[in-house]
């Protein structure tokens, strides 16, 4: 009769440490997840679309013209390679002022280089509709462009 | 909500892809391996499919196919698992999971490439993504000699995702990042609740989310840590193992990652060279394999990728010329540059500050044992020899390199120090090794 007590007292006991480290195991994983914004997170991706969050990370007519690259590319049914040329005064040289072009970069493919968008162009160049035009931009002339689309000072060109 | 279902789709394909295609029947039935968890399961399964998909990076071959091929034999390959033999580390294993989850999304919300991501790594990425192999590296922009393991890595999964976004093939760096801290903890005395515990303070000690956004050096950093378990894990030199094989394969990923890996293979080596019980013989066997390691990627390089020597070597560097390098004012003033950057990038990465703290603890309870001098030494001999390369480099932009670059390295080294930190913690708490912990 004691012995059927004595494993009824440690069978609750050992139900009540499992119970323990069960809450105590949840606990840890909602602080770890709340330390990592695992739920805000989750809250905005299922809210805010993949393009939104990309604009916002790399910038729409500003930083990378992510949000400008994007809606040029599909609302002229862009599927090449094309020149993008960033004005921002931090990427000093003409080489570092194309780092935009890998968004939709296209391995082995020629990059077109009569069609060019201008990101963060400097405000005092302004460039007008139905007229070509030819500019420099970071030592480099570009001549006989047309004017397509604008926004901003972000500006997508033709040749 | 499509990206929410990718998030735990990607995270489950991998930890399915990896559960292929050792499982513990055949390794104890087949290579007799006995007393496995399932970490050091994932760990062989690891090294060994990120093998073959190293050698499948030169060729041209349609990633997505390969992705879906390797889930299928993978999800074949789970009828035969004797999951009884995992029950203790179940819970645990749930928690790697859940930690890949929880980083995922993460880097989910803020999907952003930072510099190197960008200008260099997304090309190679989007070479791979678009069924191109190594050898046509030389046809895209920016460093086409870097090399492939660690894009090869990022496209393959990318093709498999749900949504078609770079980000989600940088999944592929989380797995390999938690794989090495569930591993190193799995093998630790504590009880389930303090090894969670101990992951987190090592993700916050460790984590740098910039890192995962583009870079190689978290890879660079779980295959250190890999490395050196497996390092322990071979106890007896003498004696072959299926470890050797897989020491050999890991250290090879290293040199396939980044250019500077090599140079990180032979940090590795203090751990062997200054053991005084590893024998002269296995020291020297050690030292051929890397050095045959270092020459196969050299052969590769010239003639796979082009007819470029200089193609194994960071193309940026070049060595600066004796007078100079023995100019008095010229080294003291890199050298005081290069220390206030050195101490800069202790304090970026806290585990270099445990670091210290815990090695003065040992110190001073005069706790000092072979491997708390084998860390030591390693820690001079890297804080030495990345401190040199920017010493040596003849650049004018040696500054900008350094300010840079010389975090990052350091980062790539610091995994080694896990291990002396668990198992300072291990000393804290008085706490035995059972029989399935490390010999450190």
């Amino acid at each position: 009769m004691n012995y059927l007590k004595n494993t009824e007292t440690s069978m609750i006991l050992k139900n009540k440490s499992k119970k323990k480290i069960f809450l105590l195991t949840l606990a840890i994983v909602i602080v770890i997840s709340h330390q990592n914004n695992f739920f805000k997170n989750t809250f905005n991706l299922s809210r805010e679309s993949l393009d939104h969050r990309l604009s916002k990370v790399y910038g729409n007519c500003d930083r990378h013209g992510y949000g400008f690259i994007s809606t040029v590319r599909s609302r002229f049914h862009i599927d090449e390679n094309i020149l993008i040329l960033n004005g921002d005064t931090d990427l000093k040289s003409y080489a570092l002022s194309k780092k935009s072009v890998w968004f939709n970069y296209q391995t082995n493919k020629a990059i077109n280089e009569n069609k060019l968008i201008l990101i963060n162009y400097p405000k005092e160049n302004k460039i007008t509709k139905n007229k070509k035009i030819d500019f420099s931009f970071k030592g480099k002339n570009f001549n006989g462009f047309k004017l397509i689309y604008k926004k901003n000072n972000c500006y997508f060109l033709i040749k | 909500m499509m990206e929410i279902l990718n998030i735990y789709f990607l995270s489950i394909c991998l930890l399915i892809i990896f559960s292929f295609p050792f499982t513990n029947i055949y390794l104890s039935n087949i290579i007799r391996i006995k007393k496995i968890n399932i970490f050091e399961i994932y760990l062989l399964n690891t090294i060994f499919t990120t093998s073959i998909l190293l050698i499948l990076s030169f060729f041209q071959i349609n990633l997505k196919s390969l992705f879906f091929f390797i889930l299928t034999c993978s999800l074949i390959n789970l009828f035969f698992i004797e999951y009884g033999k995992f029950k203790k580390d179940l819970i645990f294993f749930f928690f790697f999971f859940l930690f890949i989850v929880i980083f995922f999304t993460k880097i989910a919300n803020y999907p952003a490439l930072e510099w190197d991501g960008f200008s260099h790594w997304i090309y190679k990425v989007k070479n791979f993504y678009d069924g191109y192999s190594y050898k046509n590296f030389s046809n895209i922009p920016n460093h086409h000699e870097y090399p492939p393991l660690g894009s090869y890595l990022w496209a393959f999964v990318w093709k498999g995702s749900l949504v078609n976004n770079e980000y989600t093939g940088r999944v592929i760096y989380l797995y390999f990042y938690f794989l090495s801290l569930f591993l190193i903890i799995s093998k630790t005395p504590f009880n389930l609740i303090v090894k969670i515990l101990i992951i987190a303070l090592l993700t916050i000690i460790t984590f740098d989310v910039f890192l995962f956004s583009g870079y190689q050096e978290p890879l660079n950093f779980s295959l250190m840590a890999i490395c050196l378990f497996l390092f322990i894990k071979i106890k007896d030199y003498n004696k072959l193992t299926i470890f050797h094989l897989f020491l050999i394969l890991a250290c090879n990923l290293i040199a396939w990652t980044k250019s500077e890996g090599v140079f990180l293979i032979l940090f590795l080596y203090v751990f062997v060279f200054f053991d005084s019980e590893i024998n002269k013989k296995s020291k020297a066997i050690t030292f051929f394999v890397l050095m045959f390691i270092f020459f196969l990627k050299k052969l590769i390089d010239v003639n796979i990728y082009d007819s470029n020597l200089s193609a194994a070597f960071p193309s940026w560097f070049t060595f600066v010329t004796i007078e100079n390098f023995f100019n008095y004012s010229n080294f003291l003033h890199r050298l005081s540059f290069l220390i206030a950057n050195t101490s800069m990038s202790f304090l970026k990465y806290p585990i270099f500050i445990f670091f210290l703290i815990f090695m003065l603890f040992s110190f001073f309870n005069r706790k000092f044992s072979k491997f708390e001098f084998l860390n030591f030494a390693y820690f001079l001999f890297t804080l030495i020899a990345i401190n040199m390369i920017f010493l040596l480099d003849s650049s004018d932009s040696w500054k900008f390199k350094a300010q840079v670059g010389l975090d990052r390295i350091f980062y790539s080294t610091s995994s080694i120090y896990l291990f002396f930190i668990i198992k300072s913690l291990i000393t804290i708490f008085k706490k035995k090794q059972g029989k399935e912990g490390w010999n450190l």
